[in-house]
């Protein structure tokens, strides 16, 4: 693979973006992606939605909950299908990648959270802070009402408290298992009651408030959620719990510890600042060999496939649905940890799923699993999921030519079963400009799209 | 012959290893050195943490009341009492079937300096760790790798993800979400090459590893001689269905495993819990009933689990993280008796059950007893538990 198409695919979902990696070279295109900065356009689906829980209420009147639950569910499809939009059709698609990192890290659910608009503001935020300081970048986001909600910390209060919240801030969003106390939770959560549900973001209610004295990480005082994060941001395994995670998300899946060392420390020499940690990172990871040392994620998988045959308008809510058979249901991971990755990427099923997505794409072939979304997507808006693959290649090309441009695009390495394989799909005296030369080349799409090497970055 | 061509040959046949098409097939999996005993183990996880004090209730203790005053199940409505312990009301089913004497509740089940997040404990049940060992492999994971290497699919995970109980060195078991849909022709499914990349190589045995057992199955499953009982429209009742399929079918695959979600009621748990318990508690009885009415229940071991138990008091409308809680066993020629102690609720840890039965020794006894296995091997030093089997 063509180093340019493979950090395209590292920092967005697809190679489109290698000729400019290419043009501008790395570091000039690095760092204009990370400064390229765009405000989300809020969508139109949301615009009824309740943003309060009192406008929660009014907005129940006359509805019965099988009503609201359809409507409920329907949000969840648009708002699935706009993320997958969002990616598919990003000019800044670092930005994109970034957001679901952050997502899939400060992770809340659609399907727990239950108000559209609060899902989108966790969005918003993120997007706002994904490129700022790490540390103000928690607070804001623990300050959602979409996270108060998720972890319940609704039910947080003075003398009865629910430590969800703390211990996963505690656990997962930041210091990771094994580097805080149980009492450093219970001091967490007694400084997180009260922050309940508020206008824009979370507020604490006084008479919820627990006021009293508490001990964390060996320091004492009456601290709230700002001071818990600064406590939080003094211990040393903060930086590199990201870090091991920012690597695992981009580039490995089983980062070597040197490396999380290394760029931890970057992190916190730059007083958590993520833009010039990001630019550091990137730019040495460039100039090793790491293809091969990453299972492709779903959505990048999806994305790489249908931008390889040129699909510009894609039917968005069946890539949702796709994803959700994948293991990747937007917005609404199986757990609070979030998608693991790696090895997890892929069982017998989901790579079954992948092979027959590719033969729906390419060929309109049936199989249970395209014909249930497609029948799904039909009864959500009513539109048929027809896909019109085009491969362009070079028509004054010869076999190897062709082969090679595509193995650049798609696969991490050729080993010689390949070749041989690929030299029987494409014989060596292939007519570029026969006229079934477009299916014979769509032959070769197919079968590299279907290989084990596709399903690796 | 082509210049290229041949070294090309030549570089794949000293690189790459083409395993025997016998590996990574089901119907032939074979332990390395062991006897068959027609043992299978059945697993079925209650993710969430399940509230054990409100499926197994301590009725007698006004403690139990004392602590829940929202979320008690009251007395009048407990069915099944015995020795202070009683089942919850939506536990009709199993109550029968400890009534027929083929099942034991093992109580207060934990380990040393429990974990209350819900992933670190879940690891340290499917790994068997203790509480601050952390293991790339899960405990049947290692069990296959020692007694089948790759030699077979001998374990099946019914789920839409893998489960790390069964992560393993060698891929020695699949995990399927429906087995109606297993495609028989995926590509790079007919040979193994193997590379010197460990990410390709786990893809390309995922490929090879469906294909063929995929094969096996559905000819498994075609020729078995048994129909299947009914199940209930679950998720889990379709997974136990399938699952009783193969283990009545000739393949020698020997552990099973699903989960089922749900259970992790912090709030609103009375009508959650009681939804879920019945769900467990239909789908369980029918995997039973069918199991039994063709001879396999006592062979075959269905063990329910969940990665801790609840708080002792209620934060209102529900419970947080626990500790300790049940295990229950079912068939496989158990004793059919409650083991262990009912809750201790006036010496608590934190507000939490203090464990009294390590989930190891547990483990330890299924090994030893049903599958003919020294758990120390697996690096399990607990003494396998007395009374269960």
């Amino acid at each position: 693979m063509d180093i340019n198409n493979l950090w395209s695919l590292r920092l967005g979902f697809s190679t489109v973006e290698a000729d400019k990696i290419k043009d501008l070279g790395f570091s000039k295109y690095l760092k204009r992606s990370l400064r390229a900065h765009t405000e989300v356009r809020e969508p139109q689906f949301i615009s009824n939605s309740p943003q309060t829980l009192s406008e929660l209420k009014e907005h129940k009147k006359g509805k019965t909950r099988k009503e609201l639950n359809k409507e409920l569910a329907m949000t969840a499809i648009q708002w699935r299908s706009w993320l997958v939009q969002q990616c598919y059709e990003s000019k800044n698609p670092i930005q994109e990648k970034l957001n679901l990192f952050w997502q899939n890290h400060f992770v809340v659910t659609y399907q727990k959270v239950k108000m559209p608009y609060w899902i989108y503001q966790h969005y918003q935020t993120i997007n706002d802070y994904s490129l700022g300081n790490y540390k103000e970048l928690v607070k804001q986001v623990i300050q959602t009402n979409a996270m108060i909600k998720y972890l319940d910390n609704s039910k947080n209060v003075r003398g009865n408290l629910n430590e969800n919240l703390a211990r996963e801030l505690l656990e997962l969003f930041t210091l990771g298992e094994g580097h805080y106390t149980e009492d450093d939770i219970k001091n967490t959560a007694k400084s997180l009651a009260g922050l309940n549900h508020g206008k824009d973001h979370a507020q604490y209610r006084k008479h919820q408030e627990d006021n009293s004295s508490k001990t964390i990480f060996g320091e004492t005082g009456n601290f709230k959620l700002d001071q818990v994060i600064d406590l939080i941001f003094k211990q040393p395994n903060t930086t590199y719990f990201i870090t091991r995670k920012v690597l695992k998300w981009f580039i490995y899946d089983n980062p070597p510890e040197a490396l999380v060392q290394e760029y931890g420390d970057i992190l916190r020499q730059n007083h958590f600042e993520l833009k010039p940690f990001f630019e550091i990172l990137f730019t040495k990871e460039y100039t090793k060999q790491t293809a091969g040392s990453q299972i492709k994620d779903p959505l990048t998988f999806t994305i790489q496939l249908l931008k390889g045959v040129q699909i510009n308008n894609p039917n968005y809510t069946f890539m949702a649905l796709f994803l959700m058979t994948q293991s990747m249901d937007l917005y609404n991971q199986p757990n609070v940890k979030g998608w693991i990755g790696g090895k997890d990427w892929l069982t017998s099923q989901i790579y079954i799923h992948r092979q027959q997505l590719v033969d729906f794409v390419l060929y309109e072939k049936n199989s249970p699993m395209a014909r249930r979304l497609v029948n799904r997507v039909k009864k959500i808006d009513g539109t048929d999921v027809v896909f019109t693959p085009q491969l362009e290649f070079n028509k004054q090309a010869n076999t190897q030519e062709i082969i090679l441009d595509l193995t650049n695009k798609m696969v991490f390495e050729v080993d010689d079963n390949m070749q041989l394989e690929l030299d029987n799909i494409l014989l060596y005296d292939f007519n570029a400009q026969a006229s079934n030369a477009n299916q014979s080349v769509l032959n070769v799409y197919r079968y590299l799209a279907r290989s084990a090497e596709f399903q690796i970055i | 012959m082509d210049r290229r061509l041949f070294l090309r040959l030549l570089a794949s046949a000293t690189s790459g290893a083409v395993i025997m098409p016998t590996a990574l097939s089901a119907s032939t999996a074979r332990k390395k050195g062991g006897i068959h005993n027609d043992n299978k183990i059945i697993f079925i996880q209650l993710n969430g943490g399940n509230d054990g004090l409100n499926t197994f209730i301590p009725y007698e203790n006004p403690l139990y009341y004392q602590h829940r005053k929202t979320i008690a199940i009251p007395k009048q409505e407990l069915i099944n009492p015995s020795g202070g312990i009683a089942f919850h009301p939506a536990l009709e089913s199993l109550a029968n079937i400890s009534q027929n004497g083929d099942l034991s509740l093992i109580q207060n089940v934990g380990y040393p300096n429990p974990n209350r997040s819900h992933f670190r404990s879940r690891e340290i049940w499917q790994t068997a760790s203790d509480s601050n060992q952390y293991l790339n492999y899960g405990w049947l994971g290692r069990y296959l790798d020692h007694q089948y290497g790759d030699q077979g699919i001998s374990g099946i995970n019914i789920d839409k993800t893998e489960n790390l109980a069964l992560k393993s060195e060698q891929i020695n078991n699949i995990t399927i979400k429906d087995l109606t849909r297993l495609d028989k022709s995926m590509q790079g499914g007919n040979k193994l090459v193997l590379s010197d990349n460990p990410q390709l190589d786990f893809v390309r045995k995922i490929a090879y590893a469906s294909t063929e057992g995929s094969k096996e199955i559905s000819q498994a499953i075609k020729k078995s001689r048994y129909t299947t009982g009914d199940y209930p429209s679950t998720a889990l009742g379709y997974n136990l269905k399938w699952i009783s399929k193969l283990v009545k079918s000739s393949l020698e695959t020997e552990v099973f495993y699903t989960s089922i979600g749900g259970f992790d009621t912090h709030r609103n748990q009375l009508p959650a819990h009681q939804k879920k318990l019945h769900e467990v508690n239909d789908a369980v009885y029918a995997l039973y009933e069918d199991l039994k009415r063709d001879g396999f229940i006592e062979n075959t071991t269905i063990v329910l689990f969940s990665e801790f138990g609840r708080r002792v008091k209620e934060n209102g409308s529900g419970t947080d993280h626990g500790t300790a809680g049940p295990i229950v066993v079912i068939g496989g020629n158990n004793r059919g008796e409650i083991i262990g102690e009912n809750p201790n609720l006036s010496d608590l840890d934190h507000g939490d059950l203090k464990y009294q039965i390590d989930f190891r020794s547990v483990y330890a006894s299924i090994l030893k007893d049903k599958l003919d296995f020294d758990p120390t091997l697996l690096g399990i030093q607990q003494n396998p538990l007395k009374g269960l089997f």
